[in-house]
Parts: structure tokens; C-alpha cells; sequence
């Protein structure tokens, strides 16, 4: 399915939310604090309205998310939200290995799909040598970030 | 004299060569892992020097500094995200080059630039520093502004043909920038319910989200690699590269020289220097148009520039005691656990150890070389061989682990995200995703020697007159509008040319 838009207009819409997000939040700041966000926040308005206006003395659409699959492009985006809000509920290490395997695996049947090179057929074999190097890679990145850079990491309930 | 070869002496012992060489991989590594910073690593390798004598301390320690600077071309150039700030022009440059099968020509070039720049900021430190230190002290206020203004003049390059996406780019950047408290006033600004977001938005935090996410989100869609590699499979030969990076050595000199003096400047830091640079690269250069889709021009000007800047930081702090940038700061603390004092007496006090620092900041420049060139190709094979099905959650965890590890907050990673996703959809819109990061960054630095130019002004009947009082604020605010009406006058210059043609 195609997706053409007026880009203009799109564009000067979001930057109005964004002027009406932040001037709807100002609170009662001394003038050396209030004058450069006011200044930038006018300017913003500025441009938008401009954009709007631009949109209407001449229309063109042009089409947007050309580049890939917009199916695939949703679930991406899904995917690292979901592993956000798991680090935030579940802590690092849980999440991880949930969500690290299964995009994997979503990636590999979609690479599959739509690509000659890639293996058409998987074997046990691989997938337990590919789990393996999964689990390493986020053990690795676990003991590095929390052991030697003393980050500390999120953990869930379980302590872990 | 004696003094200086007592210096180089003692940093050209086996473990002082053996401290830099290790060094410079850890800054590697460092660098090209967004989310790592120079200041946050530089902070836990300073307890491990405490037991070494204080030149293997400083020495190691300026190899990280140095390196991790450079490293951040290689996410730059391999995955549009810079793995530090100052690596936000490269990327404009090296990763369209990567796109097109040329990641290998971007890396030799960034780091045959990032050489130069860092020996050209090495001599600068050795032989100029008390000249360079009375330049640093000419920047007050009003020249901060200008410099920042000079900086985000380079909105119009980035954003040919939608001028104004470009400038709603930079503004909702500023905007962001305004995040947390005041820089002057000292009030919360825009906290939207939430404390954490106090201390602002965090430049790395938002650059993962501008830069990683869309990147992400695009190899999914694809469901391939972004990059490509020779289709031959050999190696790129290095003399050809080396060549076609001499052969620009106005844009070399030009950038290094921006980036050393931008370094001196406290609290710039070498994003400004690199933007700066490029900004200026791009101004000179006979092909502007081929920046932003795979200019060797600007690549070199980026790396030049920043990694200058690196030995630049080290002047103030050497020569004044105010460090120039955050991992500047650290060291300050460094040299103080070691009980050396910064400021003027430290060259007259522990002059020997005080050069063979800066010899050793020289040679962790020319370490880059061969560490780089191998690092970087190893990293590229890498990237180009491994399945997409792997690199897709790598790049999905590294986004989320760097974004949490700047404050160990979580409200970071959702901060990371909703940018992200934004940026996504901003630049389908057309608006180039660079605009709102050089907004973010640069923003802050505006308002602040806005503010404090207006405070300064309040003597006067007009009190924007502070911003144009000094000889050297007049030349930048000069320098700031020739940058803005450049694109117009060769506009007009091409409309002349075509109209006597016609003719």
C-alpha cells in the first residue's frame, strides 16, 4: 500500500503540537530564565505556521516509509518498546533474553523471506549454536556493564 | 630545552609505549560503543593509575582521552550514530560513503584526518600553549554566543532545498536543549511532571535516539544490512586513500586549526569543534553539494577538527587549571591525585613530567594509525559479515544499555525511545534528523552566553550592544552572517551567470 502525503503540512503540524506541548507548560520562570525558551518557542511557531501556510499556496505530496516494509518497520519499533518497558518491570537480564531470541528469530524468518543467501533450512544444530552465542553476547554485555563499568543495571523482583 | 628532552625521554621508555598502546585500545573500544563516554571510563581508570607512578598514570590516561574521541567515527561511519558527540559531522559524511560499499575508504580517511588533527593539536600544545591561553581568555560571553550561532549557521547546509524543516529541526533541538535547569536563572524548565529530567535531556541519550533508532528500525525494514563491502572482497589500497587525503591540505590545516582553538575554549568541546569545522569545510569547498552524501572533504574536516580539540582541552588545564571539557576534568582530578597542581607553575615545577605527558598525547595521536586501520577493518568485516539477524537486537540492547548507562535512569531509555521513534518520522517528513542534534547541542551554548551577554549588557541603553563590544565578537557575528547569506549569494551568482548566458 502506498503511503503519499503532504510533507509540509505534516511537518508544520507536528512542530504546532510540539510549540502548544511546551508553551502549555511554562510556569512563572524569571525573565533570564524564561526569554531564550519563549524566543525559541516563538520561532517554532514561526516555521510551522509558515509550513502550513506553504502547504496550501502549493500542494504536493510525496510518499513516505518507501524504504522496506512498513509491517516490519511497526514490529521493529514495537519490539524496543516492549524491551524498555520489560527492563523497567522484569530488569535487564530477564528481558533480554526474552526479547533478544525472539527478534532474532522473527529476523531470521524474515530474512529468509525475502533473501536467496540466507539458509533456507535451519537445523537443531544451528539454532542451539546460534542460542548459545545469544546467551554469551548478553552475558558478555552483563558483566561488563554491571561488574567492571558498575553500571547498575535493572533488576526485576527476582533480583536478577 | 632540557626540560622538553627530559619529557620526551622518559615517554619514549618500553612501558610508557606499552601504557599508550593500551590505552588507545581501551579509548577505542570506548569510543565507537555509544553510550560510553571518555568522562564516564577516564573516571574509573583514574583509581587503577593511583599506584603507578604519575607519567605511566597520565600517560595511559591521555591514550583513552585521545582514542576514545577517534572511536566514535566507527559507529559513526558503520551504524549513523556517533559514538561520541564530536563524531555527529563525520557520520553526516561516513555513513553514506559506508552505504555505498566505501566503509573502508571512510575509516582509513577518518583516521589519516584524526593523525593529522591530533598532531597538529599536539604541536599547538607543545609549542603555542601560552599563546593559545591569552586567545581562551579573550572568550567571554558574547563571543560563546557567536560561536554557537556560527555553528548552527550550519542548519542551512544541512537541510538544502527545506530550509524551513531545517530551522523547525534546529528549534525543537533548542527546545529540547531548554529541558532541566536554567543555566542563569537556575529554574526547572519544562520538567513535565518529571524530576528526573532535572539535569536535561542528555546529548548522548538523545543522539542514540536521532541516530541508532532509525538506523534499527531501517535494517529491519530492509531486513538487510545498510552497509556494504567491496564487491571483489579485496582490500582498499591504503596509498590511494592516503593520497586523496594529503591532497586536501588547506581543509586539513583549516580544521585542525578550528579544532585546537575551540578545545581551548572551556566548555565548547569538540562537537562544536567538529561541526565547526565542517560547517567551514563545506563554505570553502568547490563540490558543497557532495556534502552529506559522501564528501572525503568533510569527513577529514570533522576528524581533524576533533581530535585537535583533544590536545586543545589540555591547554587551559595545563597552563590555567580550568579544565576545557568534561574528561578534561577528570584529568585535572588525575594530575591532583598525583599531587601536580595545574597552572602556570606546573611547567616550571614538574616540567619533565608535565612534557612527557604532552609527548605522550602526541604519541597516542600516532598510535590512532595503526590501531585504527586495523581495528577498523576487523570492525567493518564484522559488521559485513555478520547475519542481519544478529546485528538487528545487538544495535536494539547497545541503544538501550547506552542510553541507560549515561545516568542509570530509566527515564532515559523511554526518553531514548520517544526520540527515536520521533526522529523516525520527522526525517520521512524531511526533516534531516543532524538539525535537531545540532539545535540540542548547541542551544544550551547560546543561551548561556546570551544570557549572561544580556546581564553584562544591562550597563548600556540597548543591552544587545554586549554581544558586538569586543573586536573579536564583531569578527564572529561578521563571520555568522556571511555564513547565513552565502547560500543566497551563490544563488544569485549562478542566476547571473545563467542570465548572461542567455544573453
Amino acid at each position: 500500500m502506498r503511503c503519499r502525503v503532504n510533507t509540509d503540512f505534516l511537518s508544520g503540524f507536528i512542530g504546532l503540537l510540539i510549540f502548544a506541548l511546551f508553551w502549555f507548560n511554562r510556569e512563572e520562570w524569571r525573565p533570564q530564565s524564561a526569554v531564550w525558551p519563549e524566543t525559541i518557542l516563538w520561532a517554532l511557531l514561526g516555521f510551522s505556521v509558515l509550513l502550513v501556510l506553504k502547504c496550501f499556496l502549493r500542494w504536493q505530496t510525496a510518499e513516505v516509509f518507501v524504504e522496506g516494509s512498513r509491517r516490519r518497520m511497526l514490529i521493529g519499533g514495537g519490539f524496543l518498546i516492549l524491551w524498555a518497558v520489560g527492563m523497567q518491570i522484569l530488569g535487564f537480564l530477564i528481558t533480554s533474553a526474552v526479547v533478544f531470541p525472539l527478534l532474532f528469530a522473527w529476523m531470521v524468518r524474515e530474512e529468509r523471506a525475502i533473501s536467496e543467501v540466507v539458509l533456507q533450512t535451519v537445523t537443531l544444530r544451528q539454532w542451539g549454536v546460534w542460542m548459545a552465542i545469544i546467551a554469551l553476547e548478553i552475558a558478555v554485555l552483563y558483566f561488563v556493564f554491571s561488574k567492571v563499568l558498575l553500571v547498575p543495571l535493572p533488576s526485576s523482583s527476582l533480583g536478577m | 630545552m632540557d626540560v622538553l628532552l627530559a619529557g620526551l625521554g622518559n615517554v619514549l621508555s618500553v612501558e610508557a609505549l606499552l601504557l599508550v598502546a593500551l590505552g588507545t585500545v581501551i579509548g577505542l573500544f570506548v569510543g565507537c560503543v555509544p553510550g560510553l563516554t571518555a568522562t564516564m571510563s577516564l573516571a574509573l581508570l583514574v583509581p587503577f593509575t593511583f599506584t603507578m607512578d604519575p607519567l605511566s598514570g597520565l600517560v595511559m590516561l591521555g591514550g583513552v582521552y585521545t582514542a576514545s574521541m577517534y572511536g566514535g567515527a566507527f559507529s559513526a561511519i558503520l551504524i549513523n550514530t556517533p559514538g561520541t558527540p564530536g563524531a555527529i559531522a563525520t557520520m553526516l559524511d561516513g555513513y553514506p560513503l559506508a552505504r555505498r560499499g566505501e566503509g573502508e575508504r571512510a575509516i582509513v580517511g577518518a583516521t589519516l584526518a584524526s593523525v593529522f588533527g591530533g598532531v597538529i593539536g599536539f604541536l599547538a600544545l607543545l609549542l603555542l600553549a601560552p599563546v593559545l591561553t591569552i586567545a581562551a581568555l579573550k572568550f567571554g560571553p558574547p563571543e560563546y554566543f557567536w560561536v554557537a550561532m556560527l555553528g548552527l549557521a550550519l542548519i542551512a547546509a544541512l537541510s538544502q532545498g527545506m530550509m524551513l524543516k531545517g530551522l523547525m529541526g534546529g528549534a525543537i533541538g533548542m527546545l529540547l536543549g531548554t529541558i532541566g535547569i536554567s543555566p542563569v536563572g537556575g529554574e526547572s524548565r519544562f520538567l513535565f511532571g518529571t524530576p528526573a529530567l532535572q539535569g536535561g535531556v542528555e546529548l548522548i541519550v538523545a543522539l542514540i535516539g536521532l541516530f541508532a533508532v532509525p538506523e534499527y528500525i531501517r535494517m529491519i525494514g530492509n531486513a538487510r544490512r545498510s552497509i556494504t563491502t567491496r564487491q571483489d572482497g579485496a582490500a582498499l589500497p591504503f596509498a590511494r586513500v592516503v593520497k586523496e587525503v594529503i591532497r586536501q591540505p588547506f581543509n586539513l590545516f583549516r580544521s585542525a586549526g578550528i579544532g585546537t582553538i575551540v578545545g581551548i575554549i572551556p566548555g565548547a568541546g569538540n562537537n562544536v569543534a567538529g561541526l565547526l569545522a565542517y560547517s567551514e569545510a563545506q563554505r570553502a569547498s568547490k563540490q558543497p553539494e557532495e556534502y552529506g552524501h559522501g564528501s572525503m572533504e568533510g569527513l577529514c574536516a570533522s576528524e581533524s577538527s576533533n581530535n585537535a580539540a583533544v590536545c586543545g582541552s589540555m591547554v587551559p588545564l595545563l597552563t590555567l587549571g580550568v579544565p576545557g571539557s568534561p574528561p578534561a576534568a577528570v584529568l585535572f582530578g588525575a594530575l591532583m591525585m598525583h599531587g601536580l597542581t595545574p597552572g602556570t607553575r606546573l611547567f616550571t615545577e614538574n616540567g619533565a613530567l608535565t612534557y612527557g605527558f604532552i609527548f605522550s598525547l602526541g604519541l597516542a595521536a600516532l598510535a590512532l594509525l595503526p590501531v585504527g586501520i586495523y581495528g577498523g577493518r576487523l570492525i567493518l568485516r564484522m559488521m559485513a559479515n555478520v547475519p542481519v539477524g544478529f546485528l538487528v537486537p545487538t544495535i536494539g540492547l547497545m541503544t538501550l544499555l547506552g542510553a541507560y548507562s549515561m545516568r542509570n535512569s530509566m527515564v532515559d531509555v523511554f526518553l531514548m525511545v520517544g526520540v527515536g521513534l520521533f526522529g523516525f518520522v520527522l526525517r520521512e517528513l524531511g526533516v534531516n534528523p543532524a538539525t535537531i542534534a545540532l539545535g540540542l547541542i548547541l542551544g544550551p551554548i547560546a543561551e548561556q552566553g546570551f544570557s549572561q551577554a544580556m546581564l553584562m549588557g544591562r550597563a548600556y541603553d540597548v543591552p544587545a550592544l554586549a554581544l558586538v563590544q569586543s573586536p573579536l565578537s564583531i569578527a564572529l557575528a561578521c563571520m555568522v552572517l556571511f555564513s547565513i547569506s552565502l547560500p543566497s549569494l551563490r544563488r544569485a551568482k549562478r542566476w547571473l551567470a545563467t542570465r548572461s548566458q542567455g544573453e
